[in-house]
């Protein structure tokens, strides 16, 4: 702490001091405290929506006509094989020109010296926030340096304080703490409502504009607000396009069309049960599972398929967005994303020749079966994908070091390969036959996510989120509905703007 | 409890008259602060309000140890300097691009005669460089090696701006003295 008289004096002047702030101060005050409250509770409630749209997505495919039915199939295949085992410039207008005052505002100021002084003080009757109008002013709603298209947010004269510190500068007028500058004269406070008069004060004979560093001398009767020449304003254009590549891996895993399976992550209980010994029933007077009759015949039946469980899924490619507003953006791209998925397969052999003649004697009706079910090993299904996703970005966070977007959208991708088996319920056989999947899926997704670095050249989003292809994987000649699904983390690395 | 004490725990509980009570005892003490550290009402009312949107903000970390005013004051000052740094208007100016060597050191100590508002003028028709750091050093009472820190230059840049911004300072207050003494004399 400087010990010195001078700072002494300084801090006990200053320590006095009082600035009546304008009325509109404490309303925007309260509406961004709303708003942070408010972004509070987006984050709690964030989860819950981000299900609630996933699920309201799903539903609304659903209700489609024609979406739900899907035949119980009788297999055809084609090919069997026993499976062994994603500052450009512009002009204002000329009402946006900034006053004189306002372009000392504005431009660097250079270091001021003595001789400058006599200057300084005709400035002074044009001191700082005389006049607002025009200048690029800071975005009131929290970002700074946002041009406003010239739109004047304050004039000169709007407010009592900006009055009240040029009248306390013309009349050397005291300013006590806590109350209004008094008032010298009433018709001075009046004539600064007024720029072209505010100008003619006497002791305002000489205004000094400095602009990029030299002084330019002006005459009163030369500048009123109407014939002061308006200068160009650089305004830079907000960058509405955006773009880079992404990559991201997370778990993928095939849906039976309910959505139950996206939360099953037991898959082995789950195909215990499939392989649960066989029961006999006395009534029909058969083995449950292994065998079925047809007709006057019984046919051993083949195991349940065994259970396709999630694993891990990577995706790259690039990204562009454009922004709509300063909370919406549009935004695609087109990427490689290669779904997997893994199943237990065997070695199956079974025969059908544990037929009967039911028309014979109870103890004809002991069923006979013959097979062996011989567990192989892990089959890994890999769905090769072009996907194009097209959605919007909410900027639900509006801070300019962690910025939050939610994004929803929905997805158009292209299966360019796949090497994934289907099951024959008869011939218990895993095969592969790439004819039986669509090659056209679509699908949504959803996510959030928050910018890291922003603003700097190396910045990048990053966020978990989620995809459902609801679109059939199969066509209805397969056995049943089946929806890829996908859950992981998304990286976006901002490579440029414009 | 006291009336402050209070006062905040309303405030964190979001009651917007609270809110508006203590916005209402600290804006123009703490608007004069703003106002010291630019060079417009309206940039010191934006430092106001972000200041204000941060004090509510982080109102339950302040503990009922210190002074509630000094507090609030710290924020505003940091607020003010983030401003200074972001806003492009400020950036040129707050360069600290030396201009040779160390100043002489001006042992002048001279009367203040003045108004607070008319020194604050004075102190803000300094270059923001200057502006900030005689602001920090000599009202808020930073030490150089602190304002290098905070503002990421060297103590001896800090130290040579400030004594730049005092010599400059004491001229304007000595030669409006001799004017208000010259006016003085021509009215008698």
């Amino acid at each position: 702490m400087p010990e010195n008289d001078f700072e002494k004096q300084v801090q006990r002047l200053f320590d006095e001091l009082r600035i009546k702030p304008s009325e509109n101060v404490w309303p925007l005050v309260q509406n961004r405290v709303k708003r942070d409250k408010h972004r509070r509770r987006i984050f709690l409630w964030l989860p819950a929506a981000l299900v609630a749209l996933v699920a309201g997505g799903y539903w609304a495919i659903q209700s489609l006509p024609g979406a739900a039915a899907i035949s119980e199939h009788s297999s055809t295949a084609t090919k069997q094989t026993t499976a062994s085992s994603s500052g450009e410039t512009a002009t204002t207008p000329s009402d946006a020109s900034p006053s004189a005052s306002d372009i000392a505002e504005t431009m660097p100021t250079p270091p001021i010296y003595a001789k400058d002084i006599s200057k300084q003080e005709s400035r002074r009757a044009s001191a700082d926030g005389s006049n607002q109008a025009g200048r690029p002013v800071p975005d009131r709603a929290g970002g700074y340096g946002a041009p406003t298209g010239g739109k004047p947010i304050r004039r000169a004269g709007e407010d009592g304080s900006i009055a009240d510190e040029k009248t306390a500068l013309f009349n050397n007028t005291a300013y006590e703490a806590g109350k209004p500058a008094p008032l010298a004269s009433p018709d001075k406070h009046s004539n600064h409502n007024n720029m072209g008069k505010a100008y003619q004060q006497p002791e305002a004979a000489l205004q000094t504009v400095a602009m990029r560093g030299l002084p330019i001398l002006y005459s009163p009767q030369a500048l009123n607000a109407s014939s002061v020449a308006a200068p160009l304003v650089q305004v830079a254009r907000p960058r509405l396009w955006e773009w880079g590549i992404s990559a991201g891996g997370g778990i993928s895993g095939i849906d039976k069309g309910s959505l139950s399976d996206i939360f099953r992550f037991d898959p082995i209980a789950e195909r215990s049960d499939a392989l649960a010994s066989p029961s006999f029933d006395a009534v029909s007077g058969y083995y449950n599972q292994f065998l079925a009759p047809q007709g006057n015949t019984m046919y051993a039946v083949a195991p349940p398929a065994s259970v396709v469980k999630q694993d891990f899924s990577w995706h790259a490619g690039a990204f562009i967005k454009r922004k709509l507003n300063e909370k919406f953006s549009l935004s695609s791209g087109l990427s490689y994303h290669q779904y997997t998925t893994n199943r237990l397969v065997g070695d199956v052999n079974y025969q059908n020749t544990a037929s009967l003649n039911l028309s014979g004697s109870t103890n004809n009706r002991v069923p006979r079966y013959s097979g062996t079910y011989r567990i192989g090993g892990q089959y890994t299904s890999r769905y090769h994908f072009i996907e194009m996703p097209l959605g919007l970005d909410w900027k639900v966070v509006n801070s300019k070091k962690l910025p939050v977007y939610i994004h929803a959208g929905l997805q158009f991708s292209y299966l360019i390969a796949t090497n994934a088996l289907h099951y024959d319920r008869k011939s218990g056989m895993y095969y592969e036959d790439r004819d039986m999947f669509k090659r056209f899926q679509t699908g949504i997704y959803a996510g959030i996510s928050t910018r890291v670095f922003s603003g700097k050249p190396y910045a990048f989003n990053i966020g978990p989120m989620a995809s459902y292809h609801t679109s059939n994987l199969t066509k209805p000649v397969a056995d049943k509905r089946q929806n890829l699904v996908y859950a992981g983390m998304k990286l976006q690395w901002v490579m440029g703007s414009r | 409890m006291t009336d402050y004490q209070q006062l905040v725990k309303d405030c964190i509980k979001g009651r917007s008259a609270a809110q508006q009570k203590l916005y209402d005892s600290f804006a123009e003490q703490m608007l004069a602060i703003c106002y010291r550290y630019t060079k417009s009402l309206a940039d010191a009312e934006d430092v106001l309000q972000e200041g204000f949107v941060k004090v509510f903000k982080y109102l339950h970390q302040f503990r009922n140890e210190g002074e509630l005013g000094g507090w609030i004051r710290r924020i505003m000052v940091n607020t003010a300097i983030n401003y200074l740094k972001q806003n492009s208007k400020y950036q040129y100016d707050l360069s600290f691009t030396e201009m040779g060597g160390l100043h002489p050191v001006s042992d002048d100590n001279p009367q203040v005669q003045m108004q607070a508002k008319e020194l604050a003028n004075l102190v803000r028709q300094l270059p923001t460089g200057y502006q900030t750091v005689f602001n920090m050093h000599a009202i808020e009472g930073y030490t150089h090696v602190e304002i290098g820190e905070i503002l990421g230059i060297n103590e001896g840049t800090s130290r040579s701006q400030y004594m730049r911004a005092r010599n400059l300072l004491i001229t304007w207050i000595e030669k409006h003295s001799s004017e208000l003494k010259r006016e003085q004399y021509a009215g008698k």
